[in-house]
């Protein structure tokens, strides 16, 4: 899977958890918490979205490596 | 017969506006079931209805802004409204009803002014937002039918300005909510039709007030009221989250990514069982009463990332798995954010939690939601030094502030709150 396939993936499932999120808006190497106002629970619902569409498993330990959404699609591509 | 009226969906509600029926005469329908939108400073609130039976009249039109506790429809008992309505809905309705406020009527005259269609049909309709008054129906003796509802789906409607367009039902959806005036929008949608994504840049009505403006002012006046007539008192307490973490930890390992908890749901449990405990936090103040709430009903304060708070309550919140607690807190949160909450979480909460941890703040001193009686109030989750055994450690330590109305308890209660909530985090496989 390409690197923009995962990136057009992960935000897809980020909008479903943050509708009113418009992708351009989002940069890679940003604080997503920060930036985007997520909370935990948002976090968890975009690993469960990123799950359900690549059946990428992301235990908890490692949510810290996917503070920007650079950092997640490296992450993901690296498991896939 | 009973009446189902305008309910107040907030402390300074004084009317509400009828956004739009889900149901029409002579539907039968149950306790719980959603039967109408009430359009207010807070969002579009989905209704519930506290009676069974058959709608027996619809009394007000949509669109019509009415005081809080003016009837809006009429419901029979199921056994005998049912038998009225089944004559008509055999036959085509003879649609004699008054029209002239969009009421519709069953009953006295034995008319029936309502479309007919299947529970399936219905509820396709509210899916794609379209209304069944006026709809032709193509299906035997003129019943409505899926078909008919899909191809109104796209129809042409009045835009503001009272000229014609052709619209979606979502578009029409998103600029009834956005007040948007699409007179002039292009539409890129089939037959022309303007779509959701045409909506982008459109202005909004001329003499509109946004949601947003009118939510900033709905909690304007909440929270002045709340400074100016509680009397607030305050106790802070630091609790260790060591052991609540660590449980939390071992959890989510064993549960799948689906299953997963946040350290918010073990807040939410802690605070509802301490309310369980402690029945003078769990009441409402309403006039010079105080009320006593009749579970553990928790708001929950949630931020709206356009801007705008809500807190809409997670009833019976120290009930059932900590599982299902997470999974209602999550749908709950998402529907608050998509502005779909409904009338009994607008009003049954005696306590809110709010948590501004997540934003990185250490403590939070909140203000009450009148007419609730306590708000608490978690900071973030911070590594500090902490004495265990005359040695100091470092230890993950939340501070949570309780702020409560003086008028109903004192702070020798409130601190004996905040004590039982501590011993509840401590054990976190009780909760």
């Amino acid at each position: 899977m390409k690197r923009d396939e995962i990136r057009a993936t992960l935000m897809a499932c980020l909008s479903d958890v943050a509708p009113e999120i418009a992708e351009e808006e989002v940069e890679d190497d940003v604080d997503i918490r920060d930036e985007l106002d997520l909370d935990s629970m948002d976090i968890l619902r975009w690993v469960q979205g990123i799950h359900k569409a690549l059946g990428v498993e992301i235990p908890e330990e490692d949510y810290g490596k996917m503070t920007s959404l650079g950092d997640a699609i490296d992450y993901v591509a690296g498991r896939i | 017969m009973a009446e189902f009226v305008m309910p107040s969906l907030g402390a300074d509600m004084t009317a509400g506006t009828l956004g739009r029926w889900l149901v029409t005469v002579g539907d039968r329908v149950s306790q719980g079931d959603i039967i109408a939108e009430v359009e207010t400073d807070k969002g579009t609130i989905e209704v519930e209805v506290f009676t069974g039976g058959v709608i027996e009249a619809l009394l007000v039109g949509e669109g019509e802004k009415v005081p809080v506790g003016t009837a809006l429809a009429e419901i029979g008992e199921a056994g005998t409204a049912l038998e009225s309505a089944s004559a008509p809905v055999s036959a085509p309705a003879s649609a004699s009803a008054s029209r002239s406020r969009g009421i519709m009527t069953l009953g006295g005259s034995g008319d029936l002014d309502g479309p007919m269609a299947t529970p399936a049909v219905r509820r396709r309709a509210h899916e794609l937002d379209v209304p069944l008054q006026g709809l032709s129906g193509t299906g035997e003796h003129g019943r409505i039918t899926r078909e008919d509802v899909e191809q109104a789906a796209v129809a042409e409607v009045q835009a503001p300005s009272g000229d014609r367009v052709r619209i979606s039902p979502y578009a029409r959806r998103l600029a009834r909510q956005r007040q948007i005036d699409f007179t002039d929008v292009q539409g890129t949608g089939p037959e022309g039709a303007i779509a959701a994504r045409d909506l982008e840049g459109a202005p909004a009505k001329a003499s509109a007030e946004s949601p947003k403006k009118r939510m900033q002012r709905a909690i304007a006046a909440a929270m002045t009221r709340a400074n100016d007539e509680i009397p607030h008192y305050y106790v802070e307490h630091a609790i260790d989250m060591g052991t609540a973490l660590e449980w939390l930890r071992e959890k989510n390992q064993s549960l799948s990514v689906n299953e997963r908890l946040v350290s918010g749901v073990l807040f939410l449990r802690a605070v509802a069982r301490a309310l369980r405990k402690h029945p003078l936090l769990n009441a409402t103040w309403q006039g010079r009463e105080v009320i006593q709430g009749d579970g553990s009903h928790v708001g929950l304060a949630v931020s709206l990332r356009g801007g705008g708070l809500v807190a809409p309550a997670l009833r019976d919140a120290d009930q059932g798995s900590l599982s299902e607690l997470m999974a209602r807190m999550t749908d709950l949160v998402s529907r608050a954010r998509a502005g779909a909450m409904r009338s009994s979480e607008m009003t049954s909460a005696t306590i809110t939690l709010t948590s501004l941890g997540e934003r990185g703040v250490e403590s939070v001193t909140p203000i009450i939601f009148p007419p609730q009686v306590a708000i608490v109030g978690f900071g973030a989750i911070l590594t500090r030094p902490w004495v265990v055994d005359d040695q100091i450690v470092a230890r993950p330590i939340v501070r949570v502030t309780l702020g409560a109305d003086h008028r109903v308890s004192n702070g020798h209660q409130g601190a004996r709150f905040l004590v039982a909530l501590d011993r509840f985090l401590q054990e976190p496989d009780k909760l």
